[in-house]
């Protein structure tokens, strides 16, 4: 599987794993911001609540599709070793982030309550995601 | 009118299929990581090298330790996602970075210890037959 995935991106995946996930984590910025502004928080961008809550949907789909195709070539691929540090915390971060996409959709789709923790949610996946970020993406930089 | 509120009230109360196929799906990678990782830790990480090779796969270097015979010649096969390098105190050894899919060759002709520069703690050692 390995060599498959290093085959159909010319032996870039890393590279191409590094622009995605750099992408995901900028999406989860805006998710932020979004949120913020139809949650009364302050408004880091001007605009209505109303388009900030559309907004917040497409670029919510959008960093789980991406999201969800990085993790994946992550368990068919590198997955397994826990050395050095920085590899275990990037495995367990990812680990937290499904961990807390499955509960919020379970709070928020299934059970439909729990509104109020959302923020909290929300915070925390953003927090994870620049884990996962820091511990990938920054490296691969400053190795390069 | 009030049957009417109560259906909505059901409606808004009942879980949507996307939410549990997303609840599935997320929760399933959480799980897929964690099964994976601790099958990996049990079965080796890396796949069997073949005779005077050493691959590297998933951070690591495979053997650990390759016992090979002086004026043989040793191959360090990159089948990582990852770019390595093969580095030892001496400079003369010293194979620059071997991007995935790669291969550097070496021809041994002293035992030494050698380390990628790009991922801390993978190290390995060739030792001299006899």
């Amino acid at each position: 599987m390995i060599n498959f995935l290093n085959d159909i991106t010319g032996g870039h995946l890393l590279l191409w794993k590094v622009v995605l996930t750099s992408i995901v984590f900028a999406l989860a910025g805006l998710q932020v911001a979004m949120a913020a502004r139809f949650w009364g928080g302050p408004a880091l961008i001007a605009m209505s609540p109303g388009t900030a809550v559309r907004v917040h949907r497409v670029s919510g789909r959008l960093a789980l599709t991406l999201g969800v195709l990085v993790a994946l070539t992550c368990i068919v691929g590198p997955a397994g070793p826990l050395s050095p540090t920085r590899v275990a915390l990037h495995s367990l971060f990812g680990i937290l982030a499904f961990t807390v996409l499955a509960v919020k959709f379970l709070l928020i789709k299934v059970l439909r309550q729990g509104d109020s923790v959302l923020p909290l949610i929300g915070s925390l996946l953003f927090l994870t995601f620049a884990a996962i970020w820091a511990t990938s993406v920054a490296d691969y930089v400053a190795a390069k | 009118m009030a049957t009417a509120d109560r259906h909505e009230a059901a409606v808004e109360k009942r879980a949507s299929l996307g939410g549990v196929l997303a609840v599935l799906l997320f929760g399933g990678l959480a799980a897929a990581a964690v099964i994976t990782i601790l099958y990996r830790q049990n079965q080796g990480s890396s796949p069997p090298a073949a005779a005077n090779t050493v691959v590297m796969a998933q951070i690591a270097f495979n053997p650990k330790t390759l016992t090979a015979a002086k004026g043989s010649e040793i191959v360090f096969d990159n089948k990582d996602v990852a770019p390595h390098n093969v580095t030892a105190d001496d400079p003369k050894i010293d194979s620059g970075t071997i991007a995935p899919g790669k291969t550097f060759r070496l021809v041994v002709q002293q035992p030494f210890e050698y380390r990628c520069t790009i991922h801390p703690g993978m190290d390995a050692k060739v030792v001299l037959a006899g």
